[in-house]
């Protein structure tokens, strides 16, 4: 039995409400009023679509040995590089053995079901046993504009494979149509998008139900059999005319997630379905469609096992983790829309330098550090000459990955001084569990959420980006849990 | 062969530096923004002083060492800049660069190269000109090489510091209010005695409630918690007790008695076990350097200090690292007066890295100049420390879990 | 404590840069008036970096309003600073409400 093994959900911490950004650009397009409702999810400064995929799908492999991860998928429209691959950084986040097959999908927003499917058809085919699939998205629309209303930032991720399946698939239908509603060139930072009537009237409600109707014949399969039908559409009068032309109840479409997080993208129908499955009983039939240059359908069933799964965030864990961003300026710079003067200190020159990042590849994306064989004493970074006073062996550690392991504050500050786009800079020294310390950037957090004793998880985030070469490089934050309050 | 334990014991011959050198003279500009000076107007100006209070002639240095620490803009890298600019002809220099430490660590070559028998006559030269960046602060540049630089926190010193304030209150269950107040009188002391100094970089005397109302720059360290950047030079020419006595019979002579380094081992930065309440180095340093000077009591035998007191704080937990104070007890020595111009050790009698400046490269050879001329009872009645004997200098360079100390100890015969 | 009155807008100088008294207000809450100080810092030649903040220094209850001079002649008030944590987060919140644009709200 091919299928889902499990899932996971990403939803960034902080939530802009569409009034307070109608509240700033309103006087351009009044007509933005009619979607400046709810609120959406907005990436951190240090967060992109390559982070949000890595927290979504280390929810996902919560529990699995990483070991038996054969392939990792990235899906986005928002990747980082045009070189560089994507999924390879989400691989060593992930502590992934390094054979492995990775893959970037992109493109059109049903980029993230095309890389299910690749994965489902790699786990039939039996050329992999177990494949990550995350997909992640943070576009932007202009200043003033619908899209930049209407679009979120979130991640899922998918665990596709024969064992212990959760969700079996049960067969699929694929359309690809150069349908030009949303498009950016190769050099574009922002979404442009043809006249609203037409992407509702002939994209959505046309291609949704087609694709609909191909899998219900291909499959042999009623509409009305589905427990769950998760399609990403939000124009709410387009559902409307959808359902009705579908001939299902409302109650069994998912929610689409507009008033909470908002379009993600390559990732909102993978959102959509990760919701699904949380409240899935077992034999749900469950249905899920893509959109996007194109669609995806595919047929799924829910088995014995979907109430097995020890429980992850999910999409609904990750909105409960929610802080209102109450400055709709500081969206514009976190998302770099605008320049900001950073001072002539922080134009000093700070390159990433490759050949180092290649040598330190497992310390700085999977958190590896080493066990001292002789004393058992743990550290990070790993030492090849152990730090405990009274041992010193040279060359006697083993790796051992430490990014789940989470850890104390052991010391914390607020720096008004550290140049950052999110001042103040908040760092401190973390007494890592089982072992080791170090100083890490905190994020996710406010100064009053810290304490010295307080636990922290660790979060794989954006360390630096360097906008004259357009560079991001990635390492480990420390994040406080919440609900843990010391006071 | 193998060495027992009990002949290594026996093999070891070296003894320390003390009394085998003598300061000569020493010069020092005065510290501040110096937009009027190029790096070379400021090596001009302490030389000079140094030269004339030395009383030889130029060709009579046989070697120099040079510390200063940033070299990307500042002096350049190597020793050139030194020959260039006095015209030393063609004598061995070396550019020593350890952090803050960086102009103790010249001192501390030139010292080597005369009790080695080496040289007679060796220059020890400091130097730091910062004022050419664009902006305050140091470079943000790697310190710490480029790993650290890619994967280490977003951070700067003073944050860095502040942690400090923050584990040696839980350490020793201090609360936060009672070390503000140690700190804000630390701060308060350096004012007063910076307002008296007239070769300070800010010489100006601050109330302690304007000092406590200062906003916060890194929690709890504020605005006049912290040091900063300064321009300037100072300089030592160093020779052997038999030659000083020659050429200034009769007269005082400062003596070297110990000059100690601690390098941080990664047991402050990855190692679970410091307590963070203070600096693992400086206490190390400081047992080295007072056994090298023959010191059993520090608190009595101490009569003066210039220590790093890039922040409070620091000064604070250095007062417990350089064994002055019992553990827990420096607020109180702090509050008690113990450490002002009147009191039982002075403490930065020249305003220290907070009013008299900072010029890394410089500060080390600043405050041996300081304690040298207290030895020589060359200052004006109202600055004076009374009757001094032992003087001690201290520099704390990079950040409390990583870290280059130095401890330097002079005195009168 | 006592709380002396430094004049507005006057430079108070360190060597690593400066700050600034902007405003001086009085919040009513729960029956007290509670003394604040808006503060400006410049941070323009510390050792290890530069910037600025923008600071809220809450003083205190005030118990008696200007009632005595200290030695320099500004005036004094009397305050009782407030040290309970529920008042504290109540009068954060109001004063961030109230000065979105300034970056900490500290009590004395």
């Amino acid at each position: 039995m091919v299928g889902i093994r499990s899932y996971g959900g990403y939803v960034p911490r902080y939530r802009l409400n569409r009034m307070a950004i109608f509240a700033q650009m309103g006087w351009l397009n009044p007509a933005n009023l009619m979607n400046a409702q709810g609120e959406k999810a907005v990436a951190n400064f240090d967060e992109d679509s390559v982070t949000m995929a890595v927290a979504a799908a280390r929810d996902c492999v919560r529990g699995f040995d990483r070991g038996e991860i054969d392939g990792v998928s990235f899906a986005s429209t928002t990747a980082p590089f045009k070189e560089r691959l994507c999924a390879n950084i989400v691989s060593g986040a992930l502590a992934t053995d390094e054979n492995v097959r990775t893959a970037d999908f992109g493109g059109g927003l049903k980029a993230g079901t095309t890389a299910l499917l690749a994965a489902i058809d790699a786990v039939s085919s039996g050329s992999s046993r177990n494949v990550v699939v995350a997909a992640a998205d943070s576009r932007l629309g202009k200043m003033g504009s619908p899209q930049e209303l209407m679009f979120g930032d979130g991640a899922a991720s998918l665990l596709v494979g024969s064992e212990d399946v959760i969700a079996e698939f049960k067969g699929s239908y694929s359309t690809g149509l150069d349908f030009v509603d949303h498009i950016r060139g190769a050099n574009s930072v922002f979404d442009r998008e043809w006249e609203e009537r037409w992407i509702r009237d002939v994209g959505f409600e046309q291609f949704i139900p087609e694709a609909i109707d191909g899998l219900c014949k291909k499959c042999g399969v009623e509409i009305g059999e589905f427990n769950r039908i998760v399609y990403p559409c939000y124009f709410g009068g387009a559902r409307k005319k959808i359902n009705k032309k579908l001939g299902v109840n409302p109650e069994v479409v998912t929610d689409n997630l507009q008033a909470t997080v908002g379009d993600t993208g390559a990732a909102h129908p993978l959102s959509m379905f990760v919701k699904a499955l949380e409240d899935a009983n077992p034999g749900d039939k469950i249905l899920l469609v893509s959109y996007g240059s194109g669609c995806d359908a595919l047929y799924f069933e829910a088995t014995e096992n979907i109430k097995k799964l020890p429980a992850r965030a999910g999409v609904s864990g990750s909105l409960a983790r929610r802080a209102e961003l109450d400055n709709y300026s500081k969206y514009l710079v976190w998302r770099r829309m605008v320049p900001v003067e950073m001072g002539l200190r922080a134009e000093e020159q700070k390159w990433i330098r490759w050949s180092l990042v290649w040598r330190a590849h497992r310390t700085m994306l999977g958190m590896w550090g080493s066990r001292c064989k002789a004393c058992g004493t743990q550290q990070f970074p790993p030492q090849r000459v152990c730090v405990n006073p009274e041992c010193g062996a040279i060359d006697k550690s083993e790796p051992v990955v430490l990014s789940d392991n989470g850890g104390d504050i052991f010391s914390f500050t607020a720096d008004m001084l550290a140049a950052s786009i999110n001042p103040p800079a908040i760092y401190g020294a973390v007494n890592i569990n089982g072992g080791g310390r170090f100083v890490f950037d905190f994020t996710d957090c406010t100064t009053e959420q810290l304490a010295v004793g307080k636990p922290v998880e660790f979060s794989f985030r954006v360390k630096q980006y360097d906008a004259e070469k357009d560079i991001t490089n990635y390492f480990w934050k420390a994040v406080p849990v919440p609900g843990e309050n010391v006071e | 062969m193998e060495l027992v334990p009990d002949s290594k014991e026996a093999m070891k011959v070296a003894e320390g530096i003390k009394d085998k050198v003598v300061i000569l003279g020493m010069g020092c500009t005065r510290f501040g923004e110096r937009w009027d000076a190029a790096p070379e107007d400021l090596a001009i100006e302490a030389f000079t002083e140094c030269l004339e209070d030395a009383r030889i002639e130029k060709k009579d240095i046989e070697a120099a060492w040079l510390g200063s620490h940033i070299d990307e803009i500042n002096i350049g890298k190597g020793g050139n800049f030194l020959g260039l600019t006095l015209k030393l002809p063609l004598i061995p220099i070396t550019r020593a660069e350890n952090f803050c430490a960086s102009g103790t660590e010249s001192f501390r070559g030139a010292c080597y190269a005369v009790a080695s028998g080496a040289y007679d006559i060796v220059l020890a030269f400091g130097i730091e000109k910062l004022k050419d960046t664009g902006y305050g602060g140091l470079p943000d540049l790697p310190a710490f090489g480029q790993m650290q630089a890619t994967i280490g926190p977003n951070a700067s010193a003073p944050g860095m510091f502040a942690q400090l304030a923050t584990a040696y209150s839980a350490r020793y269950g201090i609360p936060m209010d009672k070390l503000k107040e140690a700190m804000t009188h630390i701060s308060w002391k350096s004012h007063q005695n910076g307002s008296m100094n007239p070769r300070a970089h800010l010489r100006k005397a601050v109330p302690k409630e304007q000092i406590m109302g200062a906003p916060m720059i890194a929690y709890p360290l504020g605005l006049f918690d912290c040091c900063g950047v300064s321009d300037g030079a100072a300089c030592a020419i160093v020779t052997t007790p038999q030659i000083a006595k020659k050429l200034k019979p009769n007269e005082d002579l400062v003596k070297v008695k110990a000059l100690q380094i601690s390098v941080s081992s990664g047991e402050e930065a990855f190692y679970t076990k410091w307590d963070g309440a203070g600096m693992l180095t400086t206490r190390r340093a400081a047992q080295k350097a007072f056994e090298e000077a023959g010191i059993k009591n520090p608190r009595e035998e101490i009569s003066m200090m210039e220590v790093h007191d890039c922040f409070s704080i620091t000064e604070l937990a250095t007062m417990e690292d350089l064994q002055i104070s019992e553990p827990g007890k420096a607020p109180d020595d702090v509050l008690s007066g113990f450490f002002d111009l009147d009191g039982k050790i002075p403490c930065q009698p020249d305003g220290g890295l907070k009013c008299f400046g900072h010029p890394i490269g410089a500060s080390g050879l600043r405050m041996l100049f300081e304690m040298y001329n207290q030895l020589l009872g060359r200052w004006p009645e109202e600055r004076a420390v009374k009757n001094p004997k032992f003087g001690l200098t201290h520099n704390l360079g990079g950040v409390p879990n990583q870290n280059v100390c130095s401890v330097a100890i002079v005195g009168l015969d | 404590m006592k709380h002396i009155h430094y004049p507005l807008n006057q430079e108070i100088r360190s060597i690593g840069g400066y700050y600034k008294i902007l405003e001086e207000g009085i919040l009513d809450f729960q029956g007290d008036k509670v003394l604040f100080n808006l503060k400006a810092a410049h941070v323009d030649n510390s050792c290890c970096g530069s910037g600025g903040v923008g600071f809220i220094s809450v003083l205190g209850y005030i118990v008696s309003w200007k009632s005595e001079k200290n030695e320099e002649g500004y005036p004094v008030t009397e305050v009782r600073r407030i040290k309970d944590k529920r008042s504290q987060g109540q009068i954060r919140e109001i004063l961030k409400k109230k000065y979105p644009y300034m970056n900490i709200v500290e009590f004395d």
